[in-house]
C-alpha cells in the first residue's frame, strides 16, 4: 500500500453550465478552463466564452451597419441632382434609425442564437486548449505533483466524459487521505468498465462519505459483483455498498437483489435503519426484504433492544 | 488559424475604412454641388445683367465642378456654347502666339486659317449673341491684331528685300509673300497681281545685274533656280522664262557668230541642263539643235573629203554635247580604209617607220600596213582582217646586221598572198635575199627562204632567176621555182664566169624599186608623219596635168588639174601623188622637182 498524503484541493467554482468555465484570450486565441485569469502566454485578462461571442455578434451588427451606411453614401455619390441627393439622404438616414432600433430591440436573441454556430467554430481551438492541458497534466504527474493533477484533471473532466480521464482522477485520488470536507465525487468517475483502482477508491469513498453512492455507482457494483467479491473483504464491500443504496426508497426498490443478498454485510446501524423502513412501511413488492430482513435480526439481533419489537 | 474574433474584427474594420472613404465622397460631392449652385446662380445673375463675358466666365467656372446637374437645361447648353468659343479661341491663340514670335509661317497660317473658318462657323450660327461673344473674346485675345501685324511686317520685308535686290533667301521670301491670307493684299486676284509686279520687277533687275556680272552658265542656273522656286509655290513665271530665252539667244547667238565651238557647246550644255525650267518650244534650244545639226553636217562633210582629222577633231568638240562615240566609229572606218598606215600608228604609237607599205586585200586582210625601222632591223604588221574585225599585228626581228631593202615581190605564196623580200650585203654573195610572208591566223610572219646569191630576179609568182646562188646554181644562171619549201633549183640556164667580176650595175636598190613599183598595186610607202604634204611649185608652173584614177598611167584619166593652185597631197607612192580633187580622189604624176 502506497503513502497517501493529506491535501487540501482549492476551492472548484460552481457553474449552471459547463461553458462558463471557457475562457478565452483573445490575442492568442487559446481558451482555459483552469483557474488562472490572465493568458500565460500574452498576459492579458482571459475573457469568458459567453462576453467574448456576444462581442462577435456585435461586430457582425456593426459591420451590416456599416454597409448599410456605404450604401447610402454610394446612392449619394451616384445622385445626380439636389433632390436626389437630398432623397438618397433622407431614406438613408431613415433606414438606418430602422435599424438601430430593431437591434436594441432585438438584439438580444441574435446573441443567443449566434452562441452556438460561435462554439461549434470554436470547437477546434477547445480542442487544441484542453489537449495542452492534458500535457500539463502530465508534466505535473512526473513531477509528482498530484494535488495539481487532480485540481486540473477534475476541471477537465467537466468537459471530457472519457474512461482514461476518470481512470486517471481515480489513479490521483487513490494518493491522497480522503476527507469528509474535500467535495469529493464518485459518480463523476465511475468508469464504464471494472477497475481495480476504482473499487478501491469506492471502499474509501464510502466510508467517508456514503451519500456519494447513488445510481450510477450502484449499477456498477451490480454489474461487477462477481469481480468486487475477488477483492479482499469483497462481501464487507458490497454490504457497504448496499447499505449506502438504503438512503432513499427507490433504490430499495431497485436493488433489492443487491440488498437481499448482501444482508448479512450491511452494517449494523444501516441495517437498523432498514428494520425500522421495513417495520413502518409495508410495500408491495418487498416481501422477499422482509423475510431477509426477519432472518437476519432473529438470527443476530434477536436480544438487542434497538431491534426490539420491530420484527 | 484565424478566429472569428479576429476575422469580425478585420472585416468590420475594412467597412469603416470604406465608410470614411466614402462619406469623404459624400462631404466632396456636396461641398462641390453647393459651389456650383452658387456660381451658376451667380451666372445666371451677369447674364440678366447682359455681362456676357463674366457670365460664361463664371458658368464655366461653375461647370468644373462635376457631381450635380443643376439650372435651366436651354440656358446651360447655350452658355456650354458660348464655353467652347472661348476656349477654342484660347486654344488658337495658344497657338498662334508662339507660331508668330518664332516665324513659324506654315504654322502661323494653318492657326490663321482654323480662326477664319470658325469665325464663319460662328457667324453662320446665326445667334447674336454667339457673334457678339466671339469678337469679344478674339479682341481680348487680340487674335487678329496679332496676326494683322505679323503678315503686314512679312510684306514690308519683303517688298524691301526685293527693291534693295538685297534678297538672303529667296525661297523663304516667296514661299512667305505666297503663304499671307489673300485678305492683306485686298483679294486673291489683288494680291496674285502685286505678286507677280514686285516679282517681275525684282527678277528683272535682278537678271540684268547677273548678266552684267556673271557667267553665262551662273546666270542662266540662278535664273533657273529662281523660275524652280516659283513654279514649286504655284506661281506662274512664264516672263522670267521669255527673259531668260531672251537673255540666252543673245547670247548663243554671239558664239554662234563667233565661230567659237568651246563656247558653243558649253553654253549649249549648260542651256540643256535647265531644259526642264524652260518653255516646252524654247526657241533657243531649237537654234543649239539646228546649229549642231550644221556642225554634224560640216564634220560628215570633212569626213567625205578625206579629211579625217579635221572631222574627228569636230566631233570630239562636240562630244559634250551628243554622244558622238557612233560617229567617231563611222569616221575611223573609212579614215582606215584609206589611210592603212593608221593601223601601225595605232599599234605602235611611239615608233617611226620608214618606209610604210600599205594595201589591202592581201593575206587575208582587209588592209594592212608594214613598217620598216632599219636601225633595229625589224618589220612591223598591222592589219584589219575584215571591216569588223580587232586588228592584229605583229612583228619580225631580221636576223641580218647590215642595212636592207624591202620590197613586196611578185611572188606569190598562195593567191593574194605575196612574198615580201628583204635584200641584205650578204656574206658570200654580193646579196642575201630573204622571203617573209605574214601568216594573220598565227600571228607572225614566216621565213619562206633564205639565199645568199649575187642577183635575184623575179620572173613571175612562182619563178625565179638567181644569178651564182650558193649552193645549188653555184657559177650558175639558174631558174629556181618557188614552193612550199621555199626556193628549190631547177635547171641551169647559161654558165657564168667563176672570176668573171660582177658589176654593181644591177643595183639592188633600183631592182627592187622596180619590183616594188611593178608590183605592190595599191602599196604606198608614205612620208613618215606627214600623210598629206603641199605640193611644192614648179618652174613648169601654169600648165595643166592629168589626173589618173589610180597610181599609173595605165589608170582613166578622171580631169586635169592647174599645178598652179594649191594642190592638198593626201600621199604619195612611186613617183605619183595622191590628190584631193573636186572633192574626190586622183593621182597626178609627181612633178621631176618634186622628188
Ligand atoms: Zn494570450
Amino acid at each position: 500500500m502506497r503513502k497517501k498524503i493529506g491535501v487540501l484541493f482549492r476551492k472548484t467554482q460552481k457553474t449552471a453550465y459547463t461553458f462558463e468555465r471557457l475562457k478565452a484570450c483573445k490575442h492568442c486565441h487559446t481558451y482555459h478552463v483552469l483557474w488562472d485569469t490572465h493568458c500565460e502566454e500574452c498576459g492579458r485578462e482571459y475573457q469568458p466564452i459567453r462576453k467574448l461571442s456576444a462581442s462577435v455578434t456585435r461586430r457582425y451588427v456593426q459591420t451590416r451597419f456599416l454597409l448599410m451606411v456605404l450604401f447610402v453614401c454610394l446612392a449619394i455619390l451616384c445622385a445626380k441632382s439636389l433632390p436626389q441627393i437630398l432623397i438618397a439622404g433622407g431614406v438613408g438616414i431613415l433606414l438606418l434609425a430602422l435599424f438601430y432600433w430593431m437591434q436594441k430591440k432585438y438584439g438580444s436573441y441574435e446573441r443567443d442564437a449566434q452562441f452556438l454556430p460561435f462554439l461549434s467554430q470554436e470547437q477546434d481551438a477547445i480542442k487544441k486548449s484542453l489537449v495542452h492541458h492534458l500535457e500539463e497534466i502530465g508534466a505535473d504527474v512526473k513531477a509528482e505533483r498530484y494535488k495539481e493533477a487532480y485540481e486540473k484533471i477534475r476541471e477537465i473532466g467537466h468537459f471530457i466524459h472519457s474512461d482514461t480521464i476518470k481512470i486517471r482522477k481515480i489513479m490521483f485520488l487513490n494518493h491522497f487521505i480522503l476527507r469528509k470536507d474535500m467535495e469529493l465525487e464518485l459518480e463523476t468517475v465511475t468508469p464504464s468498465t471494472y477497475d481495480k483502482d476504482f473499487v478501491e477508491y469506492l471502499r474509501e469513498v464510502i466510508k467517508v462519505q456514503p451519500s456519494l453512492v447513488k445510481k450510477s455507482v450502484l449499477d456498477y457494483a451490480r454489474r461487477y459483483k462477481a469481480y468486487i467479491l475477488l477483492q479482499e473483504n469483497g462481501e464487507q464491500l458490497m454490504g457497504q455498498i448496499a447499505g449506502a443504496a438504503l438512503r432513499m426508497r427507490p433504490y430499495i426498490d431497485q436493488y433489492q437483489d443487491l440488498i437481499i443478498e448482501f444482508i448479512d454485510f450491511i452494517p449494523r446501524d444501516r441495517f437498523l435503519r432498514l428494520a425500522k423502513l421495513v417495520h413502518t412501511h409495508r410495500h408491495e413488492g418487498w416481501e422477499l426484504l422482509y423475510a431477509a430482513t426477519k432472518r437476519r435480526v432473529d438470527a443476530q439481533f434477536a436480544f438487542d433492544p434497538d431491534f426490539a419489537g420491530i420484527s | 488559424m484565424i478566429s472569428s474574433y479576429q476575422k469580425s474584427l478585420w472585416s468590420r474594420n475594412l467597412m469603416l475604412v470604406l465608410v470614411v472613404a466614402a462619406v469623404i465622397g459624400v462631404a466632396l460631392k456636396i461641398g462641390w454641388s453647393l459651389q456650383k449652385i452658387k456660381l451658376y446662380d451667380q451666372a445666371l445673375a451677369y447674364y440678366e445683367a447682359k455681362d456676357l463675358v463674366k457670365a460664361e466666365e463664371t458658368f464655366a467656372k461653375a461647370n468644373e465642378h462635376a457631381g450635380i446637374e443643376y439650372g435651366d437645361e436651354a440656358w446651360t447648353t447655350q452658355m456650354s456654347g458660348l464655353t467652347d468659343i472661348r476656349e477654342e479661341l484660347e486654344s488658337l491663340s495658344r497657338q498662334a502666339q508662339p507660331a508668330i514670335k518664332d516665324n513659324r509661317e506654315e504654322e502661323v497660317l494653318q492657326t490663321y486659317r482654323s480662326y477664319q473658318s470658325f469665325k464663319r462657323e460662328v457667324e453662320g450660327r446665326q445667334e447674336a449673341q454667339a457673334a457678339t461673344f466671339f469678337q469679344t473674346i478674339s479682341t481680348r485675345l487680340g487674335l487678329e491684331k496679332g496676326w494683322s501685324a505679323y503678315y503686314q511686317q512679312a510684306i514690308q520685308h519683303a517688298k524691301a528685300q526685293m527693291q534693295s535686290l538685297q534678297v538672303s533667301d529667296q525661297q523663304a521670301l516667296i514661299h512667305t509673300l505666297v503663304l499671307v491670307p489673300d485678305e492683306f493684299f485686298g483679294g486673291t486676284e489683288k494680291k496674285a497681281q502685286e505678286l507677280e509686279t514686285h516679282f517681275r520687277r525684282y527678277e528683272t533687275a535682278k537678271l540684268q545685274e547677273r548678266a552684267d556680272s556673271l557667267s553665262f552658265l551662273d546666270v542662266i542656273t540662278q535664273t533657273a533656280k529662281s523660275i524652280e522656286l516659283y513654279r514649286q509655290e504655284g506661281i506662274s513665271s512664264d516672263w522670267l522664262q521669255k527673259q531668260l530665252e531672251r537673255y540666252a539667244k543673245g547670247e548663243i547667238g554671239r558664239v554662234i557668230r563667233q565661230n567659237d565651238l568651246p563656247g558653243f557647246v558649253a553654253m549649249a550644255k549648260a542651256y540643256r541642263q535647265i531644259q526642264n525650267v524652260l518653255p516646252d518650244k524654247s526657241e533657243v534650244l531649237a537654234t543649239i539643235e539646228t546649229h549642231l545639226q550644221s556642225l554634224i553636217e560640216q564634220a560628215e562633210k570633212y569626213a567625205k573629203q578625206h579629211k579625217f582629222t579635221k572631222a574627228t577633231d569636230l566631233y570630239q568638240e562636240l562630244s559634250g554635247l551628243l554622244d558622238t562615240s557612233s560617229l567617231l566609229a563611222g569616221v575611223d572606218e573609212p579614215w582606215t580604209q584609206f589611210d592603212p598606215s593608221r593601223l601601225l600608228q595605232q599599234k605602235y604609237p611611239d615608233q617611226a617607220f620608214d618606209p610604210v607599205f600599205t594595201g589591202s586585200d592581201h593575206w587575208g586582210a582587209k588592209t594592212y600596213a608594214i613598217g620598216v625601222d632599219q636601225k633595229e632591223r625589224r618589220i612591223y604588221f598591222a592589219a584589219k582582217p575584215t571591216e569588223n574585225e580587232a586588228p592584229v599585228s605583229f612583228d619580225l626581228a631580221l636576223d641580218i646586221d647590215t642595212d636592207f631593202t624591202f620590197t613586196l615581190s611578185k611572188l606569190e605564196d598562195d593567191h593574194d598572198s605575196p612574198v615580201l623580200l628583204v635584200s641584205s650585203v650578204g656574206k658570200e654573195r654580193a646579196y642575201l635575199y630573204t622571203g617573209v610572208v605574214p601568216q594573220l591566223s598565227k600571228n607572225s610572219f614566216d621565213t619562206r627562204f633564205v639565199i645568199e646569191a649575187d642577183d635575184l630576179t623575179i620572173e613571175d609568182a612562182a619563178r625565179v632567176i638567181v644569178k651564182n646562188a650558193v649552193g645549188p646554181g653555184e657559177h650558175e644562171l639558174a631558174s629556181f621555182e618557188f614552193g612550199r619549201k621555199g626556193l628549190e633549183y631547177v635547171a641551169k640556164l647559161e654558165d657564168l664566169q667563176p672570176e668573171h667580176e660582177e658589176p654593181a650595175d644591177p643595183a639592188s636598190p633600183s631592182a627592187t624599186e622596180e619590183e616594188g613599183d611593178s608590183q605592190s598595186g595599191q602599196g604606198t610607202p608614205e612620208l613618215p608623219g606627214a600623210p598629206s604634204v603641199e605640193v611644192p611649185h614648179t618652174p613648169s608652173a601654169g600648165h595643166s596635168v592629168d589626173v589618173y584614177a589610180g597610181p599609173g598611167k595605165e589608170y582613166k584619166v578622171i580631169g586635169q588639174v592647174s599645178l598652179d593652185s594649191s594642190i592638198q597631197v593626201v600621199t604619195d607612192l612611186n613617183g605619183w601623188y595622191q590628190i584631193q580633187f573636186d572633192g574626190k580622189e586622183g593621182w597626178i604624176e609627181t612633178p621631176k622637182t618634186a622628188n
